[in-house]
């Protein structure tokens, strides 16, 4: 894939002078950014309440309804059984 | 004929007058009997005894019927030649082509003509034999120099410009006379040089020949030879080849690096000529491009298991050692004077050493600090500034933990370097120091060097523009640093203090007189100097609120001054700089307004409406950067205020109007879609009253080719918003917009192009988007979904037949596959158990898997709530059952799913002594 920074006769200036100092921050550019900003908001909004009026919370990232990897061991179905009687008795 | 040559060479006058008239008789003649003009301009070029003048007149009024800078123009041009009768454009293409070689004047204009027509025909089919005829001048015995070069030439105008499908199956017959044309011993520099640009301009689509080893050692031969030329155009022109063959075709380099391109690369960098120092650095400023994208994929890959399609070769890290010192002697190469648009070696270099970092990350570290150390106090100037440079420059990519001691043991010597005799090491210490604030914040941010920091920087704040705007950046990234490390208390609220506290105040102030400098046009300073103020807003404590109300209150008396002086504004810089200014006060405002309370905002809304209706109307077809700006600031006056927002509407919606019709200009319809949204979403059903007008437009805009395609998906967001806000009241609307929707779902894009793959997830995300807000709005928020909602049930298969195509694609993006998650989720909360059958699928079942298995949250979230809703229709709503059954099944893992049939066979004992077991639980 070709770089960004070349133009189509192989002359680099523009592009790579964005990156020099901070010559990128331009009035376009912030107001750019601005914009993204405001849709990421927006974003974060809209996700917010539609989990309320799902009834939803966010995942903790320890609690134990986790998928495990793809990649994690094989269970025989007797030790599944097993283990969620298991998990029963210490409920019971 | 003799009328038409002279009226050509009048063309030229210096005589205005002559001029026009000349013009005026040719436009004529155009129009009258444009086949016969161009005829008879073709003659004219071809005609050796006609005047160089006239020649190169004709050649531009021809090339003139074929050429337009506008796209569409361009392609009426086009058309209109592709109309005229064959044996007009035979006749014109015989003349252009037998006038190659036969110019005085260089560059070739009949080159040119050949070209654009070539542009034209070649494309459809036709003037299948001119590729043969162009290699034929350059490549048989005793063809001129000038044949040649204008030959040459045309070919490389062609190969610019041309479609790569085109010319692709051109591309060896091509090659033959580019090489030809670029051997060594070609003694013609003028021919060389037109031979190495057109090769420059087919590296596109000459692939197939760089797949083979023979042909690919050839050219490779030929450009690097080139590269030697002492002619420094032809110099230039190969490396500039090598530069774009090493990003096209990295992975076939191996064999050359070693031998060739590092030398020469390297000896380009040590040139006393700009243009090919240049080139030489742009040369490794790309492996580092490339070996940065080749790491990620590399990263990317490890984590599916699976090795990468490419891999790196890692040539910056093998060449670091001999980069580093060239580099560095480039960067002692400084103009003195700072022209903000030039570009030079110098610059160059030190982006190159930014780029370096990025991709060897801590193997730089040793090569540069020596350098460092030693020229930081220099008493050239030059030395001292590059040292900074170079410092500054590899911040980013080695290790911070192994970068904070030796920049915190540089803070004292950056701090009095804001103070160097020299204006550009000044420059350069501001904009390393804000590099220190944005990448090794605590080095900064701590009781030792902030309040020397700070006292420093806000005396270089008077300094000249090129050093207060670098000091500006900085101040905006140690705003932003402070506030992140500051201490939320217990949640993620607002910290009640920070370390910038006590210096809050003076500075703002600070920075409020810089914006007021006359000479803040220079070097973007007043920009930077309302983006630090602007960071100051957005990231303050609770105990700098007092400041904010009143900086707001400055900030809109500003607005009402420069509405003032919109009737003062005479020249044109004169209205960018108030544009300018309009722009940033309406910036100041939306982080003003982000932090204002629920309780003070309706205190000052009245005055900050105003002005930005006053804004609307002053702006109107002449920037659309204010009007985007002031359109954002009532995005986030509509988040603050809410409800309370509606009074303002009859006299905003005309401007509202206004940004959703301009299709000229897409950034302000999307900024006028995005409040759409927020309106929807701040007034609820009280938006009722405006969405006929609303909805109008937003379906004409979806339905109109010349608007923009990247406002699209933000039109099918607001529709979701809409119909959340309207809940059952959107009915009148649905039969439209479900109909606009299917039409969208069902969207397909080139997916070669990455741009337009990433558009087809946006497209597809808003559309779940859409459907989640139609599903969740007609349903209310009660514990019953609505009657309403079951006018969706028609469209239930198709969503699910759009949710399977989705789920099949193997570029989905996570966020698609948390909407499609969050949909389903909600087709089976309202819909229930006739769901069962359209959602247990395989694809469904695997969408769901990944969004599981998603590292983010909001997937993980929804694709988990999503099975369990299913579970839930599974077990006859059986709640407890379903929870422990998803419980469980999530608990075990994959494990659980391969074994799931033969759980849930009735015949296994365990399974029957389990269910007994809860029944009796």
């Amino acid at each position: 894939m070709p770089a960004p920074a070349a133009a189509r006769d192989g002359s680099p200036g523009p592009n790579r002078l964005k990156s020099f100092k901070n010559a990128g921050k331009n009035m376009e550019e912030m107001r750019r950014r601005r914009q993204e900003t405001s849709i990421e908001l927006r974003k974060a909004k809209k996700d917010d309440q539609l989990l309320k009026r799902r009834n939803v919370t966010l995942d903790d990232p320890g609690s134990p309804l986790q998928e495990q990897n793809a990649s994690g061991p094989a269970l025989s179905l007797e030790e599944i059984i097993n283990g969620i009687t298991s998990n029963d008795s210490s409920t019971s | 004929m003799e009328q038409v040559i002279q009226i050509l060479e009048k063309t030229t006058s210096p005589d205005k007058n002559e001029l026009e008239t000349a013009l005026k008789y040719l436009e004529q003649a155009a129009q009258s009997n444009l086949p016969e003009y161009v005829k008879v301009l073709s003659d004219v070029l071809h005609h050796g005894r006609n005047s160089t003048v006239a020649r190169m007149a004709a050649g531009i009024q021809l090339k003139n019927t074929l050429a337009s800078n506008d796209p569409k123009v361009k392609v009426q041009y086009q058309q209109r030649w592709l109309a005229f009768p064959p044996d007009v454009r035979d006749y014109v293409k015989t003349n252009v082509l037998g006038a190659l070689g036969t110019e005085q004047n260089r560059p070739s204009s009949a080159a040119q003509c050949v070209a654009y027509i070539a542009l034209t025909e070649i494309p459809v089919g036709q003037w299948p034999n001119l590729i043969d005829r162009l290699v034929a001048n350059v490549t048989t015995p005793g063809a001129t120099d000038m044949t040649k070069e204008s030959t040459l030439e045309a070919i490389g105008y062609i190969c610019q410009d041309i479609e790569p499908e085109a010319i692709a199956a051109q591309s060896n017959n091509i090659l033959t006379a580019i090489v030809h044309g670029m051997k060594r011993d070609e003694p013609n520099d003028h021919v060389r040089l037109a031979a190495t640009t057109a090769l420059l301009n087919s590296l596109e689509f000459t692939r197939q020949n760089f797949e083979r080893d023979a042909e690919r050692h050839f050219i490779m031969q030929v450009v690097c030879e080139a590269t030697q030329s002492t002619n420094t155009q032809i110099k230039v022109a190969a490396l500039q080849c090598l530069v774009k063959i090493m990003s096209l075709y990295y992975q076939y380099m191996e064999h050359y690096m070693g031998p060739a391109l590092f030398a020469i690369t390297l000896e380009a960098m040590k040139s006393e000529i700009d243009e090919v120092a240049l080139q030489g650095i742009e040369f490794w400023s790309n492996v580092c491009d490339e070996e940065v994208d080749l790491a990620i994929e590399a990263s990317e890959a490890a984590e599916l298991g699976r090795p990468p399609e490419r891999t790196s070769r890692f040539y910056a890290k093998g060449a670091l050692q001999y980069l580093v010192p060239v580099l560095m002697m480039t960067l002692s190469k400084q103009e003195e004077a700072d022209d903000d648009d030039e570009w030079n070696p110098c610059k160059a270099a030190g982006v190159c050493i930014m780029l370096l970092a990025t991709c060897t990350e801590d193997d730089i570290v040793p090569h540069v600090l020596p350098f460092v150390k030693e020229n930081i106090k220099h008493q050239n100037w030059r030395l001292r500034d590059a040292a900074i440079m170079a410092f500054g420059s590899i911040l980013e990519g080695p290790d911070p933990t192994n970068l904070k001691p030796m920049v915190e043991q540089a803070m004292p010597t950056l701090i009095e370097a804001l103070n160097d005799e020299s204006v550009v090491v000044r420059d350069t210490t501001a904009w390393t120091l804000g590099r220190v604030c944005e990448l090794i914040p605590d080095a900064a941010c701590n009781d030792t060097y902030l309040k020397l920091l700070l006292e420093a920087l806000v005396h270089s704040l008077k300094g000249e523009p090129r050093v207060a705007s670098n000091v500006c950046w900085a101040l905006s990234s140690l705003a932003e640093a402070a506030y992140e490390q500051a201490d939320t208390g217990d949640g993620d609220g607002e910290p009640p203090t920070y370390c910038l506290s006590a210096f809050f105040d003076p500075l703002v102030d600070v920075l409020l007189q810089t914006t007021d400098r006359a000479d803040g046009n220079q070097c973007n300073l007043r920009n930077a100097a309302y983006e630090a103020l602007m960071e100051l807003m957005k990231n303050s404590p609770h105990d700098c609120y007092p400041t904010v109300q009143k900086t707001t209150m400055i900030i809109l008396e500003r607005l009402q001054q420069v509405l003032h002086m919109e009737t003062q504004v005479q020249s044109h810089s004169d209205r960018v700089q108030v544009n300018d200014i309009q722009s940033l006060l309406c910036a100041t405002l939306q982080s003003v307004l982000r932090k204002v309370t629920p309780e003070d905002a309706p205190k000052i809304s009245d005055p900050i409406m105003a002005a930005l209706l006053q804004m609307f109307q002053t702006s109107q077809g002449k920037s659309g950067g204010v009007q985007e700006d002031a359109l954002l600031a009532v995005s986030t006056l509509v988040e603050v205020l809410g409800q309370n927002f509606l009074k303002y509407m009859e006299a905003f919606k005309p401007y509202l109007c206004l940004g959703l019709r301009n299709v000229d200009d897409y950034t302000v319809c999307a900024a006028a879609v995005g409040v759409t949204g927020d309106i929807c979403r701040g007034l609820g059903d009280k938006v009722e009253p405006f969405c006929d007008e609303l909805m109008s437009m937003l379906v004409e805009n979806l339905g109109n080719n010349n608007v923009h395609r990247n406002v699209k998906p933000a039109i099918l967001s607001v529709f979701g918003d809409m119909a959340l806000a309207l809940g059952p009241k959107f009915t009148k609307y649905l039969e439209v917009v479900l109909q606009m929707l299917h039409q969208a779902s069902q969207a397909q894009v080139d997916r070669s192009d990455f741009d337009m793959l990433d558009y087809l997830n946006e497209l597809r995300e808003t559309c779940l988007e859409a459907y989640t807000g139609i599903v969740q709005g007609l349903k209310g928020d009660g514990p019953n979904p609505k009657q309403e909602v079951q006018l969706l049930r028609t469209h239930v298969p198709h969503m699910i037949t759009f949710i399977t195509s989705v789920a099949a694609d193997e570029e989905k993006s996570d966020p698609v596959v948390a909407s499609s998650a969050g949909l389903i989720g909600d087709l089976c909360s309202v819909f229930g158990a006739d769901m069962l059958q359209l959602v247990e699928t395989d694809p469904i079942g695997n969408l769901l898997i990944q969004g599981r298995r998603s590292k983010t949250s909001k997937t993980k979230t929804l694709a988990m709530w999503a099975t369990k809703e299913i579970r839930r229709l599974k077990s006859n709503n059986s709640t407890w059952i379903a929870d422990k059954m998803a419980a469980a099944e999530l608990w075990w893992g994959r494990a659980l799913l391969q074994h799931e049939e033969q759980l849930f066979r009735p015949s296994s004992c365990r399974w029957k002594h389990w269910c007994a077991q809860l029944a009796r639980q």
